[in-house]
């Protein structure tokens, strides 16, 4: 797989914001779906089927893998997630791209005030 | 709510299942009675078709499936077609009954070739996916 975040670019509100949580730590799915609500102050509600799909992908593309992570007293059927390098690279690439449209934004709005 | 849940986890591809639904039905036990609204059951629904007409090949095969019953049934139409004109209104009185039968027969034996398409499409897969469960159980042990 090549290792250029490019062609990953630009990534979809519900892949930004799963990367943006598993960038920290790794987290379960449920753990994933309250960090986006906390992130986001409640504008961004990820479902589960939302969630699941993404990941599937995520994971299928090499960006996210799953993680072996032994807490005492979860529950088995509980999975971990985390970025991998390329994932890691891919989500520096699209906040740097989102910083470019930001400052473009501000440049543009300043001219028309 | 809950049945319909899983029932909609079921449904998904057996890929998406065996990898997620175990962990999608502690979710929704972990999630509080309140919190639970038919938006869950939307998005759900909304996965299961993303699953099977984005995620896999199924839809191309359903719809070369649909494309060949139609084109088997334009075939017969051509071919039934003549007997219509004027000119062969004649003919067209004595075939009607060997008319009707043939058309019968037509529809008939394009339905079987859609549904051995679909059978042995689905065996295949189904085998497929065996084999990549087994390869994956084989992967662990390891």
């Amino acid at each position: 797989m090549s290792d250029d975040p490019t062609p990953f670019l630009p990534l979809s509100p519900a892949t930004l914001h799963i990367l943006l949580c598993l960038a920290g730590e790794p987290r379960h799915g449920y753990g994933i779906m309250q960090e986006v609500v906390q992130h986001s102050n409640g504008q961004y509600k990820l479902g589960p089927g939302t969630l699941y799909d993404n990941l599937q992908k995520l994971m299928d593309q090499g960006l996210v893998e799953e993680v072996r992570r032994k807490i005492a007293g979860d529950d088995p059927r509980r999975r971990y997630y985390g970025l991998t390098e390329l994932g890691r690279r891919v989500l520096e690439a699209d906040v740097e791209r989102l910083k470019n449209v930001v400052r473009e934004a501000r440049l543009r709005l300043k001219q028309t005030v | 709510m809950d049945f319909l849940y899983r029932l909609l986890l079921r449904l998904h591809p057996s890929e998406f299942r065996e990898r997620f639904a175990p962990e999608m039905t502690l979710n929704l036990e972990e999630t509080a009675p309140t919190e639970r609204s038919p938006r869950l059951l939307l998005d759900c629904f909304v996965s299961l078709l993303r699953q099977w007409f984005l995620r896999t090949e199924w839809w191309k095969l359903v719809a070369a499936a649909i494309f060949a019953y139609f084109q088997f049934f334009a075939i017969g139409l051509v071919w039934h077609m003549p007997l219509r004109f004027p000119r062969h209104a004649q003919a067209a009185v004595s075939a009607t009954g060997d008319d009707g039968l043939r058309l019968v027969m037509l529809c008939a034996s394009s339905f079987l070739v859609l549904l051995a398409t679909v059978t042995v499409l689905w065996v295949r897969s189904l085998v497929a996916a065996r084999q990549k469960a087994s390869r994956r159980r084989r992967f662990s042990a390891i």
